[in-house]
């Protein structure tokens, strides 16, 4: 497995949320749309995708719906509820917060005594 | 994008729905590469790489979905009953009056029932902690020919014990005293001396120690005890007393157990130790008819007390073959009863009739909840129409019906229950002094649970099961009949008439009830006694055998008791007497009078004892009708001389005169004076001759009552006897003092406090027939406002109207009335034990009861009969 995948795995909640802010999409959609924003440079396993997804849809933080793809074609649809946007904003926030801590705290030179 | 339908909606649909959806993933994505120029074969290849593991993932899946599926069905459930709750709730609120009412009723049918299952169960079905008590019988000498019967003596007990066949282990007790040191105390205790397998009878476990063997009885075994928990406590709970030594009396015991705090036969008991069998006791010719134990015996699995009685029937005749001495008056024979039954004594009747007004406490109060739910129902139909014909299922109505009862159901059983709590409470300190046993009375689960289930059930069968038809059969017509304002089923009215016809019925039999037995403890208050009980105490005392063994000895104590006390201020007279009235028998006997043949129709010459001494007469005021009463000389010296009673007077000499006749009677002495016949110890006894012995010249006993008549308060007089037997014997425990008054009312306590509890039941019927006559004509007014409005209005009087009304209400009455006093000369038997004086049509309690109830119902169907004379004519009509 790639190294970066421990990571991916705590913050791929949050990486569907932001996706799903766009809209309704299926799962091969979302698959895609990480895959470009992040240009490809995350190796997500996408079966990895689908449990973290019917997880949250039990948590509430998304619904489901059936529908027809534009080729027609039958698909699970997933949409932000109200909860899982409260979710986004607060899982956001941690992790620009952490980020910035994280940064602080890597790039701090000597010892103090 | 289209919605197609939400899922996941069942578990089976699960493994499809991920099936299709890993699919569509996968298909898209290879769909996508073959697009960017790969062949299909490497295309799938690629997308499964890029996917990892299907089958893993699609089972991690399913295990998701099922779960959410199960957590949203139980969600959904509770959501349902939340709103259903809602629903009965606001249902129940906007009828406060409705929903109080039948919680009231539930909790007086549940808590009523419930205290007195309790006390049934308690009282009749198991009194004592031991298994399988109703195989223990008590054995007793009968003596039909005398109307009387006595435990039996030891030797027969002892002959008893033989008859393995009948009983597997028995047993006989008799009461002792002892006076035991506790701190520096003397206290006479209640003990029992026992003969034979008393641990075998009663399976008793010692909480310490162990229970001593039965041949401890046999001479020359060294002496041992027995304690009860409570004495062992006040000796100051040594957990090694098991082996030590105690005095008690002038013996010395070994402590050999301790009992645990549940165990207490007899009664009261605070310590056993075995009957010695000394060659007194043995002697057949002297003591097999004389000394008295009480037996039990544990009967052998398979027999029947009618077999055991028969078997003691032919051993009494083998007995009179082999002592024919023994067996010569009364027509002896022996007869059986159960412990349980003996235990029970007086409250067996009362605990009978209770039982009985509560089943009818209970069924009134569910006539009452199932014409309440009736009428309630009625009166929605239209709602639960309007929810049918919106498409509520018959399962939601039928839902919230069942829901609102059970909500009032659990209503009541909680207020049921505080009522049962309270109601126990109340019993147990109001009338320990009457009935110990119902100190042990406590609430019983089961027991609630069973009244708790009945009422709910009845509520449930009579009053929602009407519902439920309502809400079915008659949506088209609760509407067209809401609509009309009248005509609700003429069946449904017939229900409700008769029901409060019931109500009504069994408010009589219990109100007739209630008035009997107060007409019977007024009866019992104008009894004559025979004596003055005003101003007099007594107090019971017994003085040791070792050191009064000697008559002089114990007529030394008498007059130093008699000096003493007579010599306070206040203090009028003293006197003395064994078997004095409402202070324990001195026993009865045949009496013999050599000069005078008995009467035509005499029965047995038999009389109770009394032994006197002292002013006994003057203190009691008991008038001496003829001749005197004895004085100090006849206690001094002479012969033994007798004061007779009018009715043994009456019954052997007719008119002529008994002074200076000879009489034997135990001691043979002459008949110096006749004195007024007393209530030896119950009112309600039919008089029985009474013969009393001049103790002076036979101080036989060692047992004494005496009496005292003084303007001092009891206190006054306990604290003068406590000083007074400080003086003359330091070692002898200090009687306690009672007002004489006060035992007379002992002893009919029981009636009091039956009459009392009834007439409380009474008044409860009352009050809920009251209630359902009114809720049922003020129903009836309402769902005929409309014909009464167009009586009004085509000219009808108003008085017109209420008579109507009325008239309504008291046709139910009567007829309540008439069925109730019917029921009540049919069911009376309940009561019977309990009356004195009173037949059972006694005309002033059902005068009392007619009047009661004619006012009663008037009155509630007044409040209903005012609304129907002011009814709008108008406003009727604009209702349509």
């Amino acid at each position: 497995m790639p190294e970066n995948v421990d990571l991916l795995r705590g913050t791929l909640d949050l990486f569907i949320l932001k996706t799903l802010t766009w809209g309704p999409m299926h799962g091969l959609a979302i698959s895609r749309w990480i895959d470009n924003a992040s240009k490809s440079q995350l190796q997500i396993e996408e079966g990895a995708l689908y449990p973290a997804l019917h997880r949250m849809e039990q948590r509430g933080w998304l619904t489901a719906d059936w529908g027809l793809t534009d080729s027609r074609r039958q698909a699970k649809f997933y949409r932000l509820t109200a909860r899982g946007r409260k979710q986004y904003v607060s899982q956001l926030e941690a992790w620009n917060r952490y980020t910035k801590v994280a940064a602080l705290l890597l790039s701090a030179q000597g010892a103090t005594s | 994008m289209k919605r197609l339908f939400r899922l996941p909606s069942t578990r089976s649909s699960v493994q499809r729905d991920v099936d299709t959806e890993l699919a569509f993933h996968l298909q898209g994505r290879v769909d996508e590469l073959v697009a960017q120029g790969m062949s299909p074969e490497e295309a799938e290849r690629e997308a499964r790489r890029r996917f990892g593991d299907q089958a893993a993932v699609a089972h991690e899946l399913e295990r998701i979905d099922v779960e959410s599926y199960r957590r949203r069905a139980l969600g959904e459930r509770f959501a349902a009953f939340a709103r259903d709750l809602r629903y009965a709730l606001r249902g129940l609120t906007r009828r406060p009056l409705y929903a109080l009412t039948i919680v009231v009723t539930l909790a007086l049918g549940i808590g009523a029932n419930t205290t007195v299952f309790s006390v049934f169960k308690t009282v009749l079905l198991r009194p004592l902690p031991v298994d399988e008590l109703d195989r223990l019988l008590v054995v007793q000498d009968d003596f039909p020919k005398m109307n009387a019967r006595f435990g039996v003596s030891a030797l027969e007990a002892l002959d008893l014990f033989e008859r393995r066949d009948l009983f597997q282990s028995a047993t006989t007790t008799r009461t002792t005293f002892g006076t035991l040191l506790i701190g520096d105390e003397p206290i006479r205790e209640y003990g029992i001396a026992t003969l034979g397998d008393f641990a075998g009878v009663f399976g008793v476990r010692p909480m310490l120690g162990r229970f001593y063997d039965p041949d401890a009885s046999q001479v020359g075994r060294s002496p041992v005890v027995v304690l009860s928990h409570g004495l062992w406590q006040r000796l100051g709970g040594d957990s090694t007393i098991v082996g030590k030594i105690l005095r008690i009396g002038d013996q010395s015991y070994e402590v050999t157990g301790v009992m645990p705090a549940d165990f207490s036969y007899p009664r009261g008991a605070q310590f056993w130790r075995p009957l010695v069998l000394d060659s007194l006791i043995l002697d057949q010719t002297q003591s097999r008819g004389t000394v008295i134990e009480l037996f039990v015996g544990r009967m052998r699995p398979g027999l029947t007390k009618e077999l055991i009685a028969a078997e003691l029937r032919a051993l009494a005749e083998r007995w009179h073959q082999q002592y024919p001495s023994n067996y010569q008056r009364g027509g002896h024979t022996m007869v059986v009863v159960p412990l349980v039954e003996r235990l029970a004594g007086q409250l067996k009747p009362i605990v009978i009739a209770l039982l009985t007004t509560v089943g009818l406490v209970l069924l009134l109060a569910c006539a009452n909840v199932a014409s309440l739910q009736l009428m309630h129902t009625s009166g929605r139909a239209r709602e639960l129409a309007v929810r049918a014909a919106l498409g509520a299922g018959r399962g939601a109505i039928a839902r919230q019906v069942i829901l609102e009862t059970t909500l009032l159901a659990t209503a009541g059983g909680i207020a049921g229950t505080l009522l049962a709590l309270g109601g126990l409470t109340w019993l147990t300190k109001l009338n320990i002094a009457y009935f110990p046993a119902l100190e042990d009375v406590r609430l019983d689960g089961m027991v609630l649970a069973f009244t708790a289930g009945a009422t709910v059930l009845a509520a449930l069968l009579f009053g929602s099961a009407p519902a439920l038809r309502t809400a079915r059969v008659s949506v088209n017509d609760a509407l067209r009949d809401s609509v009309r304002g009248s005509s609700i089923g003429a069946a449904r009215h017939r229900f409700l008439r008769g029901s409060v016809i019931f109500q009504t019925a069994i408010a009589v039999v219990l109100l007739v009830g209630a008035g009997l037995t107060i007409r019977s403890l007024n009866r019992l208050l104008d009894v004559d006694l025979g004596f003055q009980a005003d101003h007099v105490a007594t107090f019971t005392f017994f003085l040791p055998q070792v050191r009064y063994r000697e008559g002089p000895q114990r007529i030394a104590f008498l007059d130093g008791v008699d000096q003493r006390l007579r010599a306070i201020p206040g203090v009028q007279s003293v006197g003395f007497a064994l078997g004095a009235p409402f202070s324990g028998s001195a026993g009865s006997t045949l009496y013999d009078l050599p000069a005078i043949p008995k009467l035509p129709g005499e029965s047995d010459r038999h009389a109770n004892q009394a032994f006197v001494y002292g002013d006994y007469f003057k203190t009691m005021g008991i008038p001496i009708v003829r001749g005197r009463a004895f004085t100090a000389a006849d206690y001094a010296t002479g012969g033994h001389t007798v004061v007779v009673d009018e009715t043994l007077v009456k019954q052997s000499f007719g008119d002529r005169d008994p002074i200076g006749h000879a009489i034997t009677h135990g001691p043979s002495g002459t008949i110096i004076g006749v004195a007024k016949s007393v209530k030896l110890g119950d009112l309600t006894e039919p008089a029985h001759p009474l013969v009393y012995h001049n103790y002076g010249r036979s101080p036989v006993t060692p047992a004494m009552t005496a009496t005292v008549r003084s303007s001092l308060a009891i206190d006054a007089v306990m604290k003068a006897v406590r000083t007074t037997f400080k003086e003359l014997d330091p070692a002898l425990a200090a009687p306690l003092v009672f007002a004489l008054t006060e035992r007379v009312a002992d002893s009919y306590g029981h009636r009091e406090f039956a009459t009392r509890i009834l007439t409380i039941f009474a008044a409860l019927a009352l009050g809920l027939a009251l209630l359902g006559v009114y809720a049922v004509t003020s129903y009836v007014v309402t769902s005929r406002t409309r014909e009464i409005g167009i009586r009004i209005a085509l000219g009808a009087a108003r008085v017109e109207i209420a008579r109507m009304v009325l008239r309504d209400g008291a046709i139910l009455a009567t007829a309540g009335l008439v069925i109730g006093t019917l029921a009540f000369t049919l069911t009376a038997r309940f009561l019977r034990a309990l009356l004195f004086g009173v037949g059972v049509l006694d005309p002033v309690a059902l005068g009392a009861t007619v009047l009661l109830l004619a006012s009663v119902t008037l009155l509630a169907s007044y409040l209903p009969a005012r609304r129907a004379v002011r009814v709008d004519p108008m406003l009727t009509m604009r209702t349509e």
